[in-house]
This record gives structure tokens, C-alpha cells and sequence, in this order.
């Protein structure tokens, strides 16, 4: 029986992770397939499409039976709860700073090994994989006094890279000149930069794990601090902020509707924002033809309906949770556990009805995530550091 | 007038089977196949029969049943055309299905493709390297060491 490399592939592009570093072994011809860049990130895009959503990624800290606390990767469904699958542990010391494409970037606090490093040491986690790997130290210089507390994870399709963005967090410069690291896991190195920032676009209140969507070559998120004016029942955002992986610049670009709720998703590869007001809903998405000149209406609306004041009341409530969308029911999944207990609730923009699916268990969520498989082995070539 | 356009609507074609078996099919049963769909735009007299060359009676009767179910659109709704695509192809063994997938990929039939390959997908998912060597007949062409060596990048990928 033999069948040659297309349909193999084809067979391949339907199969998990885990059967696939077995199916490497069967012989060289499959070893082959399986190790090809082009696969590589086929798989991720195929795979995930089909085989992964309505999976949530959550991250929590459990107690074991031996009395450690740990951090638990679980990945279940998002509509019951239901666990699929356990996928990885950490030791609780770590901050997660960002989720992408199925990679976790991490800083691992109170590490006796790096304690007398001053610059903070980030590690990539593939769990799909159970790789790590250990970033060099970020050497960008606190400015003001303030931490480097901003990471975001990125990917950069003109270089094929992968890329993190450190910047401190800080409301108070005033100058035009700010300076940030980008890391490049190609060249594994950090590059520090000088961006002008007209109107500074960098808050340290604002970029929030679930606040923070890559799509479109960059990663946006919903700016706080200044940007928000004051309206009855509310501080209103009106702006948000951009980093844009292939030019490493920052933008910032208006955001639509007034006088209400706001929060971002991604629609179909689209950045949208959903607004929610006690008198309507809406859905904006972005233009596609957004490149380095955003063009003056940038925003397209594609749903208006009603709302309520419980509904209006139940987003301002969830600020910080995640927020997400089905695309094809129209309902907002909003993972909460900011106040009490971590609960997932589900509000549908068409019945506007409020639902609370499930508690679930652990004492501390970090975090959680659209589930996705990646193949990312994180051996990319390995440049010296020179300091 | 009419009976021109009925005619061209209901227009049979016959493929001929790689071991000399004729299939006579509606035009829109055999046009799902992008192989033939571009041999009877070259083709001069479409009543001669169209040879699928590499395919046998027992597979391209299967490929046609498929091509029928598919044909007719809205008499079923997704959800039941998803449970007959299920039903279809779990009802053949390896060998069929392999020989199948052959044909979905010389005749170009996209939708067989997908299912046939997602089937083969679901039947060899979570097995070993020594079951899928034995199920698909390969020979392991890797020295000891470098299958050692694979196994050693991954170890945990192996467990049971």
C-alpha cells in the first residue's frame, strides 16, 4: 500500500501533535513530511480550523496531592466545561504575559537560578510539543522607574518570525521618543528601539492579557488611562493601541460608537469591537485594507440590535474577563473570575439572554484561551548573544 | 424548444472502468469529478465512453454512489448528508478506502478527498509506529540509532 506524498499529507493535516511526533519514527519519507517547515505551518492553520475549536486553553493553579501548588493546563470545551485533556504543568512561580498560536510566553518569578539577573528572563512553552525554551535577557533599561512589565508575543509573516515586544509601562512620559526591545526567535536577541509615539500610545493600565488581540500582522489592544471620557454610567474608552510586528511601530486609531462598552475580538482573521450601551448592541469590523496609512473611517458596522440595562450591566461588570465570540451563533462567551469564583457565562446578542454555564475548580485562573495545536519546535538557529 | 434544454440538463455520460466495466451517469453526477469535467470539455463526441483509467468497477461503482448522493443538493439537509458520508465510508475496510482515495485524487473529487482522507486519519489516530508500519506495509528504513534518536527527541509522545 502506498500512497505518495500529497495524499499523505493531506492524511497528516488531520492529525494531532502527539500522533504525529509518533507517525515521525515510521520511516524517513514520513519523518520528512512531518519536519517540513511548509507542514509545519499548514498543520496549524488546517488543524486548529477543524479539529480544535470550541476548545478552551485554561490555565489554573491546583493543589496536588502532595500539597504543591502547580499550574494545570487543561484544555476543555467551551460550551460544557467538560475536560478534553490535560496538556502541560508549571511550577506556580511564573507570570504568564501572553498566549499565541499555541506558544506561552512566561516569566518565571523567584527562580533561585536567575535571581541575580536584573533583566527579566522569559521562556516560550510549546506545550503541544513540551518544549521551552529560555529567551535571552531583556536588557531594555527601566525608564522612570518603571518596571518592564509590557510583553506581547507576535508573529511577523515577512520574516517568518517570531517576535516579542517589551516596553515599560508608564502614563506619565511626555516625550516623543520612547524606547522599546523587540525579540526576534530566529536570531534570538534583543533590539532595543527608538519609537516616536505621537499622543503616547503606551499605558501601563491598558494591556491586559484578554485585552490584547493579534491579528493582521500586529496586536492590538483597547487603551485606558487617558483615553477614556467620562459619560453617565461610565468611563468610555476611546481609542486603542497597535504594535505592528513587520514595521515595529505603534499606532493608534479611534475607536468606533460612543457613550458605551467596548471590547475587542477577532472575526474571521478581522479585528472587531463589540459595543454594548443599555439602549443597543453593536458589532464594528475592521477594514481590510488597513496598512500602514489607516484610511479616515476605518470602521465598518455590521450588527446593530437591542440591548438592556442587566446586559449593559453584566459587560461593565466583566471588564477584565475574556470576552469572546462565536462567529456563527452571535454569542459572547465571557470567562469571568475577577470577582468570586471563576464562572463562564454566555450572553447572545440576538435573544439577549444572560446564561452562567458552569463553575469550575482551582483556586487561582491565570488564564484562559482559544486552544490551539502548534508544531513551533522553538529550534530555530541559535545566534550568539553578544551583550 | 424545450426538449433541446431537458435534453442538454439530463445529458447521460459512460465511464469506463480501468477492467472494462460502463457506468451510465447524469452529466451532474460525473461532473463532480474535475478530471472528467475538463475530458468532456476536449471531448468531440460525448457518447463515446470516457475511459477512467486507473480506477476498477468495484471502486468507481462507489465513487458514483457517492458522486449521486452529492449530485442531487437540496434533498437532504447537511446533517443528513454528514451522517450518510459517515455511514458510506464506515462501511469499507482499509483496502477499499485505499484504493478510494486513489480514485478521489486521480478523479479530483474534493469533497470524497476530505472524507476519505479524515477516515484514514480517524483509523490510524494515537497508533505506533510498529502498527502503522505493519498496517500500511512500510519498511523502516531508519538504522536503529536514528529511530532511537527520533524517539529520544519526543520520549513522552511514545508512552503507551
Amino acid at each position: 500500500m502506498h500512497l505518495c506524498e500529497d495524499l499523505l499529507t493531506e492524511i497528516f493535516l488531520k492529525l494531532p501533535v502527539l500522533t504525529l511526533l509518533r507517525f515521525r519514527a515510521v520511516c524517513k519519507s514520513w519523518c520528512s513530511i512531518i519536519d517540513s517547515p511548509a507542514f509545519t505551518s499548514q498543520h496549524f492553520e488546517l488543524f486548529n480550523k477543524n479539529s480544535t475549536k470550541n476548545q478552551l486553553l485554561l490555565i489554573h493553579a491546583v493543589t496536588q496531592d502532595d500539597g504543591m501548588t502547580e499550574l494545570e493546563f487543561e484544555v476543555v470545551n467551551q460550551f460544557t466545561f467538560d475536560r478534553v485533556k490535560l496538556i502541560a504543568f508549571l511550577t506556580e512561580n511564573c507570570k504568564i504575559h501572553d498566549i499565541f498560536n499555541g506558544l506561552i510566553l512566561y516569566q518565571q518569578i523567584r527562580d533561585p537560578k536567575i535571581k541575580n539577573t536584573m533583566y527579566p528572563v522569559l521562556m516560550l512553552l510549546n506545550p503541544s510539543v513540551r518544549k521551552v525554551r529560555t529567551l535571552c535577557p531583556c536588557t531594555l533599561p527601566e525608564q522612570l522607574g518603571h518596571g518592564i512589565d509590557n510583553f506581547a508575543l507576535g508573529f511577523d509573516s515577512s520574516s517568518n518570525d517570531y517576535k516579542v515586544i517589551a516596553f515599560g509601562g508608564n502614563d506619565r512620559v511626555n516625550a516623543n521618543l520612547y524606547k522599546i526591545a523587540v525579540y526576534s526567535l530566529n536570531e534570538d536577541r534583543w533590539k532595543m528601539k527608538n519609537v516616536h509615539v505621537v499622543d503616547n500610545p503606551i499605558s501601563r493600565y491598558t494591556v491586559l492579557l484578554h485585552h490584547r488581540h493579534f491579528c493582521q500582522g500586529g496586536v492590538h489592544w483597547i487603551r485606558g488611562g487617558r483615553d477614556t471620557v467620562l459619560y453617565e454610567g461610565g468611563l468610555e474608552h476611546t481609542h486603542f493601541s497597535s504594535f505592528d510586528f513587520g514595521v515595529e511601530e505603534f499606532r493608534c486609531l479611534p475607536l468606533p460608537g460612543r457613550k458605551m462598552f467596548k471590547c475587542m475580538f477577532d472575526f474571521e482573521k478581522s479585528l472587531a469591537v463589540f459595543g454594548i450601551s443599555a439602549e443597543s448592541s453593536n458589532m464594528w469590523i475592521m477594514r481590510e485594507d488597513v496598512g500602514e496609512v489607516a484610511p479616515e473611517r476605518p470602521w465598518v458596522r455590521c450588527f446593530r440590535g437591542g440591548s438592556s440595562l442587566d446586559a449593559f450591566e453584566f459587560f461593565k461588570r466583566n471588564k477584565y474577563a475574556r470576552i469572546t465570540n462565536d462567529e456563527y451563533s452571535g454569542v459572547f462567551f465571557v470567562l469571568s473570575w475577577k470577582y468570586g469564583p471563576m464562572s463562564l457565562m454566555s450572553y447572545d446578542i440576538i435573544s439577549r439572554q444572560i446564561r452562567t454555564i458552569r463553575r469550575v475548580y482551582g483556586y487561582r485562573v491565570c488564564c484562559a484561551d482559544a486552544y490551539v495545536e502548534s508544531f513551533e519546535t522553538l529550534e530555530r538557529i541559535q545566534l550568539r548573544y553578544d551583550d | 424548444m424545450a426538449s433541446t434544454s431537458t435534453s442538454t440538463l439530463s445529458r447521460k455520460l459512460i465511464l469506463k472502468s480501468s477492467d472494462g466495466e460502463k457506468f451510465e451517469v447524469d452529466e451532474n453526477v460525473a461532473m463532480q469529478s474535475q478530471t472528467i469535467k475538463h475530458m468532456i470539455e476536449d471531448l468531440d463526441d460525448i457518447n463515446s465512453p470516457i475511459p477512467v483509467s486507473i480506477v476498477t468497477g468495484t471502486i468507481l461503482s462507489k465513487v458514483i454512489e457517492y458522486c449521486k448522493k452529492h449530485a442531487t443538493e437540496d434533498s437532504d439537509s447537511d446533517e443528513q448528508l454528514k451522517q450518510w458520508d459517515k455511514e458510506y465510508a464506515n462501511n469499507m475496510d482499509l483496502n477499499t478506502l485505499y484504493y478510494l482515495l486513489l480514485a478521489a485524487n486521480y478523479m479530483e473529487i474534493k469533497g470524497l478527498l476530505e472524507l476519505i482522507t479524515q477516515c484514514v486519519a480517524d483509523m490510524i489516530k494515537g497508533k505506533s509506529p510498529e502498527e502503522i508500519r505493519a498496517h500500511f506495509n512500510i519498511k523502516n528504513d531508519f538504522t536503529p540509532q536514528e529511530e532511537a534518536n527520533i524517539r529520544n527527541e519526543n520520549p513522552w509522545a511514545f508512552e503507551n
